[in-house]
């Protein structure tokens, strides 16, 4: 029998009568004359009550990582343990001590991005063109869990660390591998259920290996990886620059008819993509971060340490559209606001999810980033790259 | 929303709600809530969010709040219709009756093994397939996140399949974080 579950479920009671004239009718009524009621009363405007109603039901908009509430969580979050993610704790809250950035007075997103846009100015070109290749050493922390069961006592979390080395070249194509860690229970909770579970394989660890071969597709740019001509093509006005990234981003198909909120979130993690896998002109650079200081809902979440035990600035916007709130946050060096890092933050608990606030979703931090003359060459400071790290990946990491 | 416009929001979505509401506790029952559901709208409509063109899943959310003080007539219901439902072998007496006959057993397993699911499940299974929301219209009119609704439809499935004895789905275990913006990801 070759029938779907849904097609059984949708065939259950499918034959129940239309609704009659005379229910529609009664039914109308009954409303129109609790409108008319109402509007005798002078009641045409109803008082606004709390955010859940009169059910119980909690107002979507308290799901939703509505900025003001966002801010407001800040503090906590950062004081939050980050669920044994060392050593990336958030060290100093904004405004508790924290060094300002030189432009202005107040610690400010827009002061550490304007800062970080006149460094990047002043860097010297990478010296990248045909017959190079723009190698990074990448690690970082994942969070997985078996989404079957999310928000259930039978469901577990485990987090695994990953190390890559990709090599990038002028025409676009990209090689490289990924080698992912043993992954690690979160708690002894999660571990239990993962055995009760069956032992389902986590898939860890592995490599995964990019072939210059296979195309790989940047997620929220909407294109293909640039060619280094592209990138060199793009504007450097700020302006201008964001007006072509907002096009490339509003071209994605899976962002049609996405909200404002959700394009700028995207339209922020295609800017981070760009800084943080490319060997871009130091004027380009400038004009990303500059791009960064006039998306809205852009803020300073303060000084953090990353993966990799550096001090870093850390900005940040709201996740949207994200089956859980969360904010995703750029790490920057504060003396030169180079790139450090990424990472995805959980700013609020969810119900039946054993996730403080405050956890590291997803973290990666950029450990070595330069110009190599060929696919398997790795930098001179670095010959050899080591073993991949297990969870907690490093702390604080070594290069070996 | 002005009062004047709810009387369009009644005329566009009434028949859609009297219907889901009549499939789910009968006729009886079902005519009171569809009305109730849409003068409990109109006394919460500043709950409404007008940025969401369709008000279908406020509605649904307002008559599945409803419908939870019912939970018992409905499961009542669903395992008195897989008792009634008639085996459908009609006049074309052929090679497709042994068919027909297991999938009207099988409808009467699925509507016991709906009547079996956790109210939470159920409820999300029906909207899915009766009130045909999707994910994000679930999301509104239960107020819970995309990701529960998910979940739960997952779930819900996967029991059905495991009571019905069709293939199992089985949950691969995946990263928790959703792809951010601008990562990579094979073409």
């Amino acid at each position: 029998m070759n029938v779907d579950e849904l097609d059984l479920v949708r065939g259950i009671a499918a034959d129940t009568a239309a609704p009659e004239a005379a229910t529609t009718q009664a039914a109308r009524a009954r409303l129109l004359a609790v409108i008319a009621a109402e509007a005798a009363a002078g009641q045409a405007r109803p008082t606004r009550r709390r955010a859940a109603g009169t059910d119980g039901r909690v107002g979507l908009r308290r799901l939703l990582p509505a900025s003001a509430v966002v801010a407001a969580a800040l503090t906590a979050a950062v004081a939050a343990p980050l669920l044994q993610q060392r050593p990336a704790t958030v060290t100093q809250a904004p405004g508790t001590g924290t060094q300002p950035p030189r432009s202005i007075g107040e610690p400010t997103a827009v002061g550490v991005l304007t800062d970080a846009a006149l460094a990047a100015a002043r860097e010297p070109a990478p010296g990248f063109g045909p017959g190079s290749y723009w190698y990074v050493l990448e690690r970082g922390v994942k969070l997985g869990t078996n989404l079957d069961q999310a928000g259930s006592t039978k469901s577990f979390f485990y987090r695994f660390g990953y190390q890559s080395e990709t090599w990038w070249a002028p025409d676009g194509s990209l090689s490289g591998h990924q080698r992912n860690g043993r992954a690690k229970f979160l708690d002894a909770a999660g571990r239990a259920a993962w055995i009760t579970a069956g032992r389902p394989d986590l898939g860890l660890p592995n490599t995964e290996v990019y072939s210059p071969r296979v195309k790989q597709k940047v997620m929220g740019i909407g294109w293909l990886p640039p060619t280094y001509q592209e990138l060199v093509r793009l504007p450097t006005d700020p302006a201008r620059l964001a007006a072509t990234l907002t096009e490339r981003v509003r071209a994605n198909p899976q962002l049609r008819g996405a909200s404002r909120a959700r394009l700028t979130a995207e339209l922020f993690g295609t800017i981070g993509y760009l800084l943080e896998h490319y060997p871009l002109p130091p004027q380009l650079r400038a004009g990303l971060y500059q791009v960064l200081t006039r998306l809205e809902g852009v803020k300073l979440i303060g000084q953090v340490t990353d993966l990799a035990g550096r001090r870093a600035v850390s900005v940040a916007v709201d996740g949207v559209d994200q089956p859980l709130p969360e904010r995703h946050e750029l790490l920057l060096e504060p003396a030169t606001g180079r790139l450090l890092g990424a990472r995805v933050v959980l700013t609020r608990q969810v119900p039946g999810w054993r996730l403080l606030t405050g956890t590291v979703l997803e973290e990666r931090v950029f450990l070595q980033a330069s110009v190599v003359d060929s696919r398997t060459t790795r930098p001179g400071s670095h010959p050899t790259v080591g073993r991949w790290p297990t969870a907690p990946p490093c702390s604080p990491c070594s290069l070996d | 929303m002005e009062p004047a416009r709810f009387a369009e929001v009644f005329d566009r979505h009434y028949q859609a709600i009297l219907r889901y509401l009549r499939r789910r506790i009968g006729p009886d029952l079902a005519d009171d809530l569809a009305a109730e559901t849409f003068t409990l709208a109109f006394r919460r409509r500043h709950q409404y969010r007008g940025e969401h063109a369709d008000a279908a899943a406020w509605l649904y959310g307002i008559a599945a709040n409803l419908l939870r003080q019912h939970a018992r007539a409905e499961v009542r219901r669903l395992r008195a219709y897989a008792r009634v439902v008639p085996d459908p072998v009609g006049p074309d007496i052929g090679d497709g009756v042994a068919e027909r006959v297991d999938t009207a057993a099988a409808g009467r397993r699925a509507a016991l093994a709906v009547a079996d699911l956790p109210a939470n499940q159920r409820e999300v299974l029906l909207l899915f397939a009766w009130a045909e929301l999707d994910y994000v219209g679930i999301a509104r009119a239960l107020d819970v996140p995309e990701g529960t609704v998910r979940s739960r439809l997952h779930r819900a499935r996967r029991r059905l399949r495991r009571q019905l004895g069709l293939t199992e789905v089985t949950g691969q275990p995946g990263l928790l974080a959703p792809t951010p913006p601008g990562r990579s990801d094979p073409a």
